[in-house]
């Protein structure tokens, strides 16, 4: 049988695969997507545990699909921020976003 | 099912969907004002509401997911009564700017909702889909002007920051799940006083990624990169709903979970929000000091409060809580007033803190109403801010922590260097001279004729913080006691 | 058996993972993106969790993938394939990511979680269901209100020369 830390370990290296995408990539929907591979490594994590610990409770399964509806969401208004920002200034490279100095 | 319990975010709800098909029925430019109206009716029924349900003194029940109780309808007031000023604020400013007035004021009233019940969250699901909703009209809202490219800048950074702080949040949640079984705060609570933080160490960092995300929404530092960004380019109104609400929501919900689920841990976290607190003092202030934007300038000092605040967190007794409450309803109301002037005096300009020279001359309303709010925000008695940060030293000095409370001290002395610097432009003698100042004067907005013509609903809410903030200075106590009220509702095990 | 399977799952997925993060080529990034999801979908299939699986294919495989192409589409550079242009940060990043997940597996080797063996093989959409709806039917609206505003998010900004309608000043 499969350990539960197997399942641990391999939703904490997506995890970090995405905590390199967000902060090496330059393009803004590059960044989106590794949120979202990110985000989808904690939704492992709550099914693993949901089915893994003792008692049967279907929270973790069900706290997961919350989670994969509001993600989805956030996708879309940022998709939709994006594309505004790239129809005022025609990129969207973050390096060249900086009209609002540090 | 108590459906009762929740009639206050039901109502918020409700007026909110009402708007939404209102702004379809109201095709006419006038009409859209009456969305305005609907929404501060909406806003004041709520209040109302739980005003009675305040003084009802009902015990704290469970619905849902939800614990309703008294700690919850004073903060649920305080948000309320801030959001009430800026829809009031919004009506008038947004006459040319945006075009979407129905959507603005349903977004602040959903935004609000989710306030609500993040509020009263008692369980990780309930808390987390709050916080999203809570935030999600907040990115949009910063970004509604949509063709100034400083206002989609803004909404952009914060919508990246906020999703990143959201799911490492998120991750730490998981943690804790799977190690208590449990989503629910008092369930989180039983588990964790058996467990051993030294044995597993997994449970200190699932805890440090839950306060990044919080620390990340009221804006402390480390994590607070947003807020100077966020501030600037998000239109004034939406500026002051950000400053203040979700900080005020963010906190209270932070004070249930670290003493309702993490109570067991106690020792841990104190040393952690020490950090919080001193670095956020410290690196507000300072780099507050060199900022010309006034909005920039407001940002990072309201980063220097979410420290103040923070030092009672590092004590976590009951006094220091309600310290803590009573300094956010002061913090709120002065900074939505500072934010009333600069949107009314300032409307379509650039905001550089220069272009209030002169204010003095040209509206002494505005002028004394600045004063009054620069110097609560330095602390000066009689004002409020007085009482705030009396009341939070105090506390922190009674948690045996005294020399927290002088770093606290020195930071206020330091600010009041840029809070004064505000007022020399105000009242100095400085006459917009050179053409170098007209410029950066010159409304972006042809139809906002800067300050000939501020709309009496902007200066009314003006007036009414002025008024607020004049109030508390002067008959502080019943305030602190409802602070304390709060506080004590709280059903913790560290101080029951 | 199921080990096998769950190590080619993983391979696939963290393989996908890396050449997301890294592609020069973004389309292609989007592609791996998308592999990745489906293999995370097949890791729901090996926990029992077949609910899960299905939503993960048709939202993020089916749904936020297009969605994510489109929105390339639209904002590509007037020639040329999309560069990713990566230079900068990429070692501090890697250096970064690599600190975390040393810091995360250890803590999770370390722990001792309270578990069972064997996944349960009792989470049906039935048993998901009856929960939903019963217990945690607030966090279900609050997700439904969420969704709308998603939806009125991506109108008012999304969606272009709304402005011009306006009749009056």
């Amino acid at each position: 049988m499969i350990p539960l830390t197997y399942y641990l370990i391999f939703s904490a290296m997506l995890f970090c695969i995405g905590v390199y995408g967000v902060l090496a990539r330059r393009n803004s929907i590059m960044i989106l997507v590794s949120i979202e591979l990110m985000l989808n490594a904690v939704n492992i994590n709550l099914v693993a545990f949901s089915a893994y610990l003792r008692g049967d409770d279907p929270i973790g399964q069900m706290f997961s699909l919350f989670a994969i509806a509001v993600g989805a969401g956030e996708i879309g208004v940022g998709l939709a921020i994006i594309l505004n920002l790239y129809r005022l200034r025609n990129t969207i490279n973050i390096d060249q976003i900086d009209f609002l100095k540090w | 099912m108590e459906f009762t319990l929740i009639i206050p975010e039901i109502i918020v709800f409700l007026t909110a969907t009402a708007i939404l098909i209102l702004d379809l029925i109201l095709q006419q430019e006038k009409q859209k004002k009456l969305l305005g109206f609907a929404a501060e009716a909406g806003v004041i029924l709520a209040i109302a509401q739980l005003v009675r349900m305040f003084a009802l003194g009902q015990q704290a029940s469970s619905w849902g997911l939800l614990t309703i109780d008294t700690f919850g309808h004073v903060i649920k007031i305080i948000l309320l009564v801030s959001t009430g000023l800026v829809i009031l604020l919004s009506v008038d400013y947004f006459k040319t700017i945006i075009s979407r007035k129905g959507e603005y004021y349903c977004l602040i009233l959903f935004s609000v909702v989710g306030m609500m019940f993040m509020v009263s969250a008692d369980n990780f699901i309930s808390f987390f889909l709050s916080l999203q909703l809570t935030s999600i009209p907040l990115y949009i809202l910063s970004g509604i002007d949509k063709n100034d490219a400083r206002s989609n800048e803004a909404a952009y950074k914060y919508l990246m920051l906020g999703m990143l702080a959201s799911v490492v949040m998120l991750y730490g949640m998981t943690f804790i799940y799977g190690f208590t079984a449990a989503a629910n705060f008092e369930g989180i609570a039983r588990q964790l006083t058996s467990l051993d933080l030294h044995e597993n160490p997994i449970l200190l960092i699932a805890m440090i990624f839950i306060f990044a995300g919080f620390a990340f929404k009221v804006a402390a530092v480390p994590f607070h990169f947003w807020v100077p960004d966020t501030y600037e380019g998000a239109p004034t109104p939406v500026t002051s709903f950000l400053a203040t609400a979700p900080k005020v929501a963010g906190f209270a919900a932070l004070i249930r979970l670290l003493t309702i689920a993490f109570s067991p841990l106690i020792a841990q976290w104190r040393t952690l929000f020490i950090i919080l607190s001193i670095l956020s003092m410290s690196v507000g202030n300072i780099v507050a000091l060199s900022q010309t934007n006034i909005k920039r300038m407001l940002g990072f000092s309201s980063v220097a409060h979410v420290g103040y605040i923070l030092m009672a967190f590092a004590i976590a007794d009951q006094m220091a809580v309600s310290a803590a409450i009573f300094y956010l309803m002061i913090y709120g109301i002065v900074n939505i007033g500072t934010f009333a002037v600069i949107a009314s005096v300032m409307r379509g300009e650039d905001h550089q803190i220069q272009g209030l020279a002169g204010l003095s001359k040209r509206s002494p309303l505005m002028s004394l109403s600045v004063a009054v709010f620069m110097i609560s925000m330095i602390g000066i008695p009689p004002t409020p801010g007085f009482w705030g940060k009396f009341n939070l030293f105090a506390s922190v000095v009674n948690g045996g922590m005294t020399w927290l409370a002088v770093i606290g001290i020195i930071n206020s002395i330091i600010s009041v260097y840029y809070y004064i610097n505000v007022l020399r432009y105000v009242y100095g003698d400085q006459e917009i001279g050179n053409q170098q100042d007209k410029q950066a004067r010159r409304p972006a907005d042809p139809a906002a004729d800067g300050l000939n013509n501020i709309p009496c609903l902007m200066r009314l809410a003006v007036v009414i913080s002025l008024a607020l903030t004049i109030i508390i200075a002067t008959y502080p106590q019943p305030f602190i006691e409802l602070a304390k009220a709060a506080a004590v509702a709280l059903k913790t095990g560290l101080w029951l | 058996m199921q080990l096998v399977i769950f190590f080619v799952l993983a391979a696939i997925t963290t393989v996908a993972g890396i050449i997301m993060v890294s592609a020069d080529n973004i389309a292609r990034s989007i592609y791996s993106h998308v592999l990745a999801l489906l293999g995370i979908a097949g890791i729901y299939l090996l926990l029992y969790a077949e609910f899960m699986a299905g939503v993960q294919v048709l939202v993020y495989a089916g749904g936020v993938s297009i969605m994510l192409l489109f929105a390339l589409m639209l904002t590509k550079p007037a020639k040329g394939v999309i560069r990713a242009l990566d230079h900068p940060r990429r070692v501090p990043a890697f250096i970064t990511a690599v600190v975390l997940f040393g810091l995360l597996s250890f803590s999770i080797f370390q722990a001792k979680w309270p578990l069972k063996v064997e996944p349960s093989r009792v989470m049906t959409p039935e048993v998901i269901g009856k929960s939903m709806f019963a217990d945690y039917v607030l966090p279900f609206e609050i997700v439904s209100v969420i969704l709308l505003v998603a939806l009125i998010g991506a109108v008012v900004i999304g969606v272009k020369g709304r402005e011009d309608t306006d009749d009056e000043e």
